[in-house]
């Protein structure tokens, strides 16, 4: 947790600077008085992100979370790891699907992709899979759509 | 409790009938009309798009839905519109003075207030109220007020009604203020009522119940009428004390864009016709002590014009906006 | 003589088409809370379109129904599957899921009921009888009190994390605040952190935030971890032990009357009350390491609190027509659509309806209370359906929640991009449940501490000034620094005049 911590307490580090910066130059609306400038607040809290970060920094280091190493068989036990994979394929299903959302009819891609999140993830034989896609997809619609007039993408 | 039934039966009937396709000459909405509304639910123009749906759907034969989409002043939601396709199948839920003028503010660059066709139905002036307890009590004291110290004045943001009205008195009677912006309607008049701020001059139809709970008290209205609320004293215009003051007050109702199909206008006219006249808007008008209007055609063209020139001059005139009208020709009234 | 009145009105309403109605509308609640990104905002606002020709008293007590629905709903998605169905249940989730997945789903779900119950009866009990008095009090929080009050909200924060690591609970707190400034700010309406993009105009909404920290991580996740399910099946007792409740009676009213008051706060809402509530019995435990591991007192705190608070934020739109909470502000034009007029005039012109009202109230809490405590085994199942089926159906669920919300693309997107970055929030040990506190907090701490300044032309002094201030600055600095040993021995020597009296007269 060491390592994680010191690189999330970089990244904060890092982004809290470029955002008090951008805080700065912020217009200031001088006819309100300084103290009513948009950027006070956000002014603040970033400096508040800004110590948090610090302290989280300290204490990753006293804990040594510096000493990162990136092996090669680290990288090949990440590519061949099957949660990793796992991982990839549900994320980029879901990319994929809202890409395509609003451009095919919500029932058809939705079931589409339902049933390829079964099928990948071998959640049970093909016709079942496919009577459940279609069905939840075309009811998930009506009840939505016709019945409570959400609209839907 | 049988209306409940009647309704359910209603209600699966009209799913029946929603299949059917008409082929008459005249246009039918041909799926569900989604009705935006830029702002939360339950502001003004929440509630007067509600009542308008509600009328209009049977007329029309098709469901409206309603979809609350606030944010950026209501700019987000004006884009949605604009962007959806033009066949009078989206309508936005708005009013004029916001909708005229996000051109000017930089919130939709690219579309002008010439693009909508506005139908509007209720049409509520500006209330200059003050707390109870202040040593405000009529027009006179109001103006010393302002003249002596600095008077805090809440309002619904930059922009809004509340704005608008603060900023016209204040270059009328050439006076300085404390603009105290505010998240709302609501929230701003609850502030004056609150005693945190003095005066809000906010809609009409925000302060109608406080004023008949006599926890706000009405100065004058910024119409060239007087206003009558049911159990409040009548209100004064502003023009009995200052001539030619103009007047400041918003219509609420529906926009669309301007090019959707003739037959498409023409059935909406209809309907919308209809439905400004009817009983509840009446109704509703008479509660929240605004006037109920019916405005559509060329006159909601005329409308939006005189709101850009109106609010979009005032804005820039007081250092809002840096653009100038002009650019947008934008005429100065 | 309120309860009285409250008794003949109940009496009244009681025929068994109401019933069947509000059995029927609170089972319709409670769908809208379980499914996640639909709201009892949004549950309210559809079902007043859907109602505006039926007749007053049906389409009111239908309202009313949804929302003690949906707020209660949102538990359950929260305990069986780590996913609060609206906001207000994220510190539901805190101790719900990890009781749930130790075998204790059924206690879990019938204790969430129960304490919603009598956090709702809490609500009624300050509707009915203080509701002119509490009323007031809604006009007492102005910008500094209300900024001092979202400075404690932000102070809680570093107590919401599971593990023992305040400062991630902090940062995710903070975080959340910086998140909320994105967009145009309420002030002078510049947009602030929008890099020109048009579409961050209007912010980050909460709903595709909390749908995608809570639901999309916890879909990853789950498909990654494949269809190992490492719930243990048993299902108990469903309706709670009487001696469970009784153990618990002062967190029931502690968190109930603080889920009322901060229902009275206009703008504040469930939200904050559950967080709020689950922090004080934190605070207060005997147990306080068990909290995020399944511990019941957070869990019945949360729930009691939101519930309570659906009560509280009644209070001020029936007194004052100031509605305390979103739901409550939808709820409120509802009732003007129908031609009522709750507020000041309300007590002159009709003053018999806020019995009515809370006949309607009471009703939709028992009928949540029956229907909850029905409903829960043929729920349970949920738990039992293979992963790499059930969780594409959710993310279904959570992207028609998300998009509904405003019917823009956009929020899926967002959504999307905070599960992604939630993922890793998750593994490292930085909480959800602060960041989206964070979101809901950060325009009213920002608002509120401007427009005060504006208001005292740049002098801090008068944020002081009110005895409500006082009180929630002194809060928020023993939230703060109340366990460092400075305040402690400083606490020990201002007491010791005290004891040392006590002990005198004691002799």
């Amino acid at each position: 947790m060491a390592k994680a911590d010191f690189i999330c307490s970089i990244i904060i580090i890092v982004f809290s600077l470029f955002m008090i910066y951008n805080c700065i130059i912020m217009p200031k609306y001088e006819e309100w008085g300084l103290y009513a400038t948009p950027g006070m607040p956000p002014f603040i809290f970033f400096s508040i992100l800004l110590i948090m970060g610090i302290i989280l920094l300290r204490r990753s280091v006293f804990l040594r979370g510096y000493k990162i190493q990136i092996k090669k068989d680290h990288l090949l036990r990440l590519y061949h790891s099957v949660a990793v994979r796992r991982f990839a394929v549900a994320l980029s299903l879901v990319i994929f699907y809202s890409f395509l959302l609003g451009k095919i009819h919500f029932v058809i891609i939705s079931a589409v992709y339902i049933f390829t999140n079964i099928y990948i993830f071998k959640g049970t034989i093909w016709w079942i899979n496919f009577i459940i896609s279609i069905a939840t997809s075309f009811a998930i619609w009506l009840l939505f759509k016709v019945i409570f007039l959400v609209p839907l993408p | 409790m049988k209306k409940i039934l009647i309704s359910l039966l209603i209600f699966v009937l009209f799913f029946c009938i929603t299949g059917i396709v008409f082929s008459s000459e005249v246009w039918q909405p041909k799926r569900i009309i989604t009705l935006i509304v830029p702002w939360g639910a339950g502001g003004a123009s929440d509630l007067t798009a509600r009542i308008l749906a509600a009328e209009m759907e049977p007329i029309l034969g098709t469901k409206i839905a309603i979809v609350n989409q606030p944010g950026a002043s209501g700019s987000i939601g004006a884009k949605s519109v604009f962007d959806a396709k033009h066949d009078g199948h989206t309508w936005l839920g708005s009013s004029n003075s916001p909708t005229a003028t996000y051109q000017v503010q930089g919130l939709t660059p690219d579309i002008s207030h010439t693009v909508w066709q506005a139908y509007f139905a209720i049409y509520t002036p500006c209330i200059i109220c003050v707390n109870p307890d202040s040593v405000i009590t009529d027009w006179e004291s109001l103006v010393k007020a302002f003249k002596t110290r600095e008077v805090a004045v809440a309002s619904a943001g930059i922009g809004a009604g509340g704005h608008t009205a603060a900023e016209t008195f204040a270059a009328k009677m050439d006076v300085k203020y404390k603009h105290v912006p505010y998240k709302g309607g609501n929230p701003a008049i609850v502030s004056t009522v609150a005693g945190e701020t003095e005066v809000v001059m906010q809609l009409s139809m925000e302060v109608a119940d406080m004023l008949r709970a006599k926890k706000l008290r009405a100065i004058a209205v910024m119409a060239d009428e007087p206003l009558l609320i049911s159990g409040v004293d009548k209100i004064p215009s502003v023009t009995d004390f200052v001539k030619d003051f103009p007047s400041v007050g918003f219509y609420f109702g529906l926009l669309m864009p301007k090019d959707i199909p003739e037959d498409a206008k023409e059935t909406i006219s209809k309907a919308f016709k209809i439905a400004a006249n009817s009983e509840a808007i009446k109704k509703m008008a008479e509660a929240k002590s605004s006037v109920a209007v019916s405005i559509y055609g060329e006159e909601g063209i005329k409308e939006m014009g005189k709101a850009a020139s109106q609010f979009g001059w005032l804005l820039y005139d007081v250092g809002v906006i840096e653009t100038s009208p002009e650019e947008y020709d934008i005429p100065r009234l | 003589m309120g309860i009285i009145n409250l008794f003949t009105e109940i009496v009244k309403l009681f025929n068994p088409l109401n019933l069947i109605t509000v059995l029927l509308a609170v089972q319709l609640g409670i769908i809208f809370g379980m499914l996640p990104g639909l709201t009892a905002t949004m549950g309210i606002a559809l079902l007043t379109s859907l109602t505006f020709r039926w007749e007053t008293g049906n389409a009111i007590i239908i309202l009313i129904a949804i929302y003690v629905g949906a707020i209660y709903g949102g538990s359950r998605s929260a305990i069986l599957i780590n996913i609060p169905g609206t906001p207000a249940n994220a510190a539901t989730c805190l101790d719900g899921f990890p009781l749930a997945k130790s075998g204790k789903g059924a206690q879990a779900i019938g204790l969430a009921t129960m304490s919603s119950f009598l956090g709702s009866s809490i609500g009624l009990l300050a509707l009915v009888l203080f509701a002119p008095i509490l009323g007031r009090m809604a006009l007492d929080f102005k910008s500094f009190e209300l900024f001092w009050l979202t400075l404690f909200g932000v102070a809680i924060c570093g107590n919401l994390t599971a593990p023992t690591d305040p400062i991630k609970g902090w940062i995710a707190g903070i975080a959340g605040i910086l998140l909320s400034f994105v967009g145009m700010e309420a002030i002078q309406g510049y947009p602030r952190f929008t890099f020109g993009i048009l579409e961050l105009n209007a912010g980050f909404s909460i709903i595709p935030v909390l749908v995608g920290t809570y639901g999309l991580v916890e879909i990853l996740d789950n498909l990654t971890k494949g269809d190992i399910k490492t719930v243990i099946m048993s299902v108990g007792r469903v309706i709670p032990y009487f001696k469970d409740i009784i153990k618990n009676g002062v967190n029931i009213v502690r968190s109930g009357v603080i889920g009322v008051f901060i229902g009275i706060i206009p703008g504040v809402g469930e939200i904050i009350a559950s967080y709020v509530a689950y922090d004080f019995a934190k605070r207060s435990s005997k147990h306080p390491e068990k909290f995020g591991k399944g511990s019941v007192e957070g869990l019945i705190a949360s729930e009691t609190g939101n519930n309570a608070c659906v009560g509280g934020a009644l209070v001020p739109v029936l007194s004052l027509a100031i509605p305390g909470s979103p739901p409550a502000a939808v709820l409120l034009a509802a009732l003007w659509l129908h031609g009522l007029r709750p507020g000041p005039l309300l007590q002159i012109e009709n003053p018999n309806y806020i019995f009515e009202f809370s006949a309607m109230f009471f009703y939709a809490s028992l009928a949540m209370l029956i229907i909850g405590l029905l409903i829960v085994k043929p729920l349970l199942k949920i738990l039992l359906i293979k992963n790499s089926i059930l969780m594409p159906t959710i993310f279904l669920l959570c992207t028609i929640g998300t998009f509904a919300i405003n019917g823009r693309l956009f929020d899926i997107w967002v959504m999307i991009i905070f599960g992604i970055i939630g993922y890793p929030m998750r593994k490292f040990g930085y909480p959800s449940a602060p960041l989206v506190l964070g979101l809901i907090l950060g325009p009213m701490i920002d608002e509120n501490l401007r427009r005060g300044l504006i208001l005292t032309n740049g002098n801090f002094l008068p944020f002081f000034k009110s005895t409500i201030s006082i009180i929630l600055v002194v809060a928020v600095f023993l939230t703060l620094f109340g366990k460092t040993r400075v305040v402690k021995s400083a606490f020990r020597l201002l007491f010791q005049p005290i004891r040392y009296v006590a002990k005198l007269i004691k002799n």
